[in-house]
């Protein structure tokens, strides 16, 4: 083990010489390791080995600035596979009959769903967009669907939309066939009104509870009577003879409402802006959001034509955001601790069967949430049955996964049909090769990795603090 | 051991301790009995479980995934056991095997997550609530945590289903010997300061805590069976230790998946090659070897194990020699002091409603309500007077 010292031996010496250069020469608002593991794990799932280095001169608001530009650079989304193209396309239909009606394949294409999304989120040009994404994805949760592919074509298309104008996203949103699917909006129709899409989009994607009454759902329901997607193309329309054209009075204003003009009236409302800031805010700054603040940054998120990305600005840039009384304070979900996993080492590539694997087991089945609320998250990802999980990766990212620990896996009777044993062998020592070799590229541990290890003996575990962020 | 991991132990040990003496004694604590949960998942086709001898629409309704009467173990001169459930049929015999007919819910959805949620909460009519029935049955009863492990109940497996919620702590054995060094650095242990630490440093010292309740070695009796190779058997073993580690423990969940029997159910051709024929047997000598044991520990006196799963499947089969969800279906109770043989009623294949399906005869309130006067709880979150008890034990 002495050649293992000496490698860390000598990585220190390059540490401290890095701080001490700092010290002496860099800007005095110059970011601090820790500082960086601070930003990348809040806002990128966590700092790549090259981040230290490209950050190691910035400032705070350099370093943020430079997530943004990524992030405006990035905007095409990661590569559909065919089958899940529209509805028209040649090679949907080939598939059409597996994804439609088999009981076998549809798992399948479910797994494949996942995986697109995980390597998306790992591979991606921009961190911060990838990041974002899951965050619409999360904020959105859809549970059992019956078409992946839909699905799948909303996050492609959620992708490019994260961080640009709110109001845009939401009617997206609102639009979106795999939308309809999962809230009813197909089946709500003159004199045999179906409430799910209204009520959803009151409760838990704009105002909040307490901000509108049960006949606000009722007559946002009839404004929205008729909106369907067509069933070949997949492209929204309104079915103009479901539709309600009566008086309806919403949030206090009276006239012939359509669903459009819904929208438009929670875009006007104060409480559309507050109402994603403290998400916001539960997400990327603590679990308690300062009143006050919210309302400030409210303000400043109508001034701004609802942009997320000048949001995410004000809000990573803010004294809250950085300060040591909010750090250490949220949980980072499985597929941010496995994606932050991989992305800490440097790698990158297909490994998402890998990741989905662990991801599931740690309670986070993309594109399966519990219910409409979503996974609640926060303290909820910790519980007995899943941190001896979340430490088994953690302890096989620092220092090689187990061999023995898929068997395991396979014996404790969850283990995934799709992902056949011998291939996730394969992936882990595929996955270990590149560990191991991006170290040997950089010559040492990674940093966060280094910062994670205890200090004991052979082999190295994983410090639990890494369940948090 | 580093140090910091042997401090944090005997802390835990300690914690443990002191809960122990402070808890209070209730005077309606099931001493000594126990419930064993077993969820089939995927939905388990009652009919070709418990199949009926001589109905002409069974095999007219299913050609060939109806049982062949060789593949039929005869219980009585009407009905029979799948041969695959075999090895429980010494249980039949002695009487201490209970079937319970026309068992489903009264508003049947053929959707697995909604049908579990459904038999999980005891609920079907709320689609929102989530709370598992058995949960709220141990919270209003007052069932005290057992001192070794601080927990109501264990569950095998990820979904706690039935005992979700209610403020209740579970001991969850998703796979304990999945887990790495968790030790709290040592430096952090003294400056916990925000809610997520707070509630990581519990999470890790209760885990640490069912660790060392897991790895105490215990000495099980040798079966009278053996063990199929597979993780239901290495959970049942773990079960038997745990029932021994932990005395006080009394409530227990298992699953065991795969009934979802869309196709090649019955493979008419060899009988013993068909699904649901394989993983009966698997299931029922992993059970019987199981049972053994805790009959030569003298637990199995005061033992019930019952098992449901969300619906039952279609009568007439369908084109892939399987059968598509159902409605009701039937389940099995097993115990040293279960009152054996048939109970409820078995719905008419002649008589199905609109979509072919069995139409209900024991609404699984009652099931539960017969579950929880076995365990002497009686304080259940649905009208007792309206889902009476049946006569299981």
């Amino acid at each position: 083990m002495s050649q293992k010292s000496t490698r860390i031996g000598l990585w220190m010496y390059r540490f401290a010489s890095l701080l001490a250069c700092c010290a002496i020469t860099g800007p005095a608002s110059a970011l601090m390791p820790a500082e960086v593991d601070h930003l990348m794990q809040r806002a990128a799932f966590a700092a790549a080995p090259a981040d230290y280095s490209r950050m190691a001169a910035l400032s705070r608001e350099q370093a943020v600035d430079l997530l943004l530009q990524e992030a405006a650079a990035d905007s095409a989304a990661p590569a559909m596979p065919d089958w899940a193209g529209p509805p028209w396309s040649i090679a949907r239909w080939q598939h059409q009959p597996l994804d439609a009606n088999s009981k076998k394949a549809t798992p399948m294409y479910w797994a494949a769903t996942r995986q697109w999304l995980l390597n998306g989120l790992l591979n991606a040009p921009s961190p911060l967009r990838a990041r974002m994404t899951l965050y619409w994805h999360e904020y959105f949760p859809l549970i059992r669907q019956k078409h992946a592919a839909s699905a799948l074509r909303r996050d492609h298309r959620f992708y490019a939309m994260a961080l640009g104008d709110y109001r845009e996203l939401l009617t997206a949103f609102s639009r979106d066939g795999a939308t309809m699917e999962n809230l009813d909006t197909k089946q709500n129709r003159r004199g045999a009104i179906n409430e799910n899409f209204a009520r959803e989009l009151l409760e838990l994607y704009t105002l909040g509870r307490g901000h509108y009454s049960q006949g606000d759902i009722r007559e946002a329901a009839r404004a929205f009577t008729g909106w369907a997607v067509h069933r070949n193309s997949g492209l929204f329309l309104v079915m103009w003879n479901w539709h309600d054209f009566g008086e309806k009075t919403v949030l206090g204003q009276t006239g012939r409402w359509d669903g459009d003009d819904v929208l438009a009236m929670l875009y006007r409302h104060p409480r559309f802006a507050e109402y994603q800031v403290e998400r916001l805010w539960r997400t990327f700054i603590s679990p308690e959001p300062d009143a006050q603040q919210v309302q400030r940054w409210s303000a400043q998120f109508r001034q701004d034509q609802y942009s997320l990305a000048k949001l995410l600005r004000l809000m990573l840039n803010s004294d809250a955001f950085w300060s040591a009384a909010n750090r250490q304070t949220l949980v980072k979900s499985p597929v941010e601790l496995v994606v932050g996993g991989l992305r800490a080492e440097g790698v990158k590539g297909d490994h998402a069967a890998w990741m989905d694997l662990w991801a599931s087991q740690m309670g986070q089945r993309l594109y399966l949430a519990p219910d409409v609320k979503g996974w609640r998250g926060y303290t909820d990802w910790l519980t007995v049955g899943t941190i001896g999980i979340r430490q088994a990766f953690l302890n096989g990212m620092s220092s090689g996964f187990d061999p023995s620990l898929l068997a395991r896996f396979e014996a404790s009777g969850a283990y995934p049909a799709f992902y056949p044993l011998d291939q996730a062998r394969a992936d882990s020592a595929g996955l270990w090769q590149a560990v191991e070799q991006a170290r040997r590229q950089r010559g040492s541990v990674s940093i966060s990795t280094m910062m994670a290890m205890q200090d004991r003996a052979e082999p190295p575990a994983a410090s639990p603090m890494r369940n948090l962020k | 051991m580093s140090l910091d991991r042997r401090d944090v132990l005997k802390a835990a040990l300690g914690l443990g301790l002191a809960a122990a003496w402070r808890l209070p004694f209730a005077a309606n604590a099931p001493v000594g009995k126990r419930l064993i949960l077993l969820e089939l998942k995927g939905g388990n086709d009652g009919l070709n479980t418990f199949p009926s001898l001589n109905d002409p629409l069974y095999r007219q309704l299913r050609p060939t995934v109806a049982l062949p009467k060789a593949a039929i173990l005869p219980l009585g001169q009407e009905r029979g056991l799948n041969w695959g459930l075999q090895s429980l049929l010494p249980l039949w015999e002695r009487g201490e095997f209970a079937i319970v007919d026309g068992l489903g819910s009264a508003k049947p959805d053929l959707s697995h997550f909604w049908a579990s949620q459904q038999w999980e909460t005891g609920n079907p009519d709320d689609p929102k609530a989530r709370i598992g029935w058995l949960a709220q049955a141990l919270a209003s009863n007052q069932l005290p945590a057992s001192p070794a492990s601080g927990a109501h109940a264990a569950v095998f497996g990820f979904n706690s289903g039935p005992l979700a919620g209610a403020g209740i702590k579970l001991l969850e054995i998703g796979d304990s010997s999945l887990g790495g060094d968790a030790a709290l650095p040592a430096a952090a242990a003294g400056r916990v300061v925000s809610e997520a630490q707070r509630h990581l440093a519990q999470i890790l010292r209760d885990w640490q805590q069912s660790q060392q309740l897991m790895a105490k070695p215990v000495a099980l009796p040798k079966p009278d069976s053996e063990f199929p190779d597979w993780a239901f058997s290495r959970q049942l073993q773990q079960l038997a230790a745990l029932m021994v580690q932990d005395p006080s423990l009394s409530v227990f969940k298992l699953v065991v998946d795969g009934f979802d029997t869309h196709s090649n159910q019955v493979d008419p051709a060899s009988p013993d090659q068909g699904r649901h024929f394989k993983l009966l047997r698997r299931t029922s000598r992993s059970l019987a070897a199981f049972i053994s044991i805790l009959q030569k520990q003298g637990l199995w006196q005061d033992t019930v194990i019952a098992s449901y799963s969300e619906f039952g499947r279609r009568v007439q089969q369908n084109g892939s020699a399987g059968t598509d969800h159902g409605t009701a279906g039937s389940s099995f109770v097993m115990g040293g002091r279960v009152r054996g043989g048939f109970h409820g009623v078995l719905p008419p294949l002649g008589d199905l409603d609109a979509d072919g399906n069995l139409k209900l005869k024991v609404d699984f309130r009652r099931y539960y309500n017969s579950l929880a006067a076995a365990m002497g709880l009686p304080v259940l979150p649905f009208d007792t007077t309206r889902f009476p008890a049946l006569s299981l034990l």
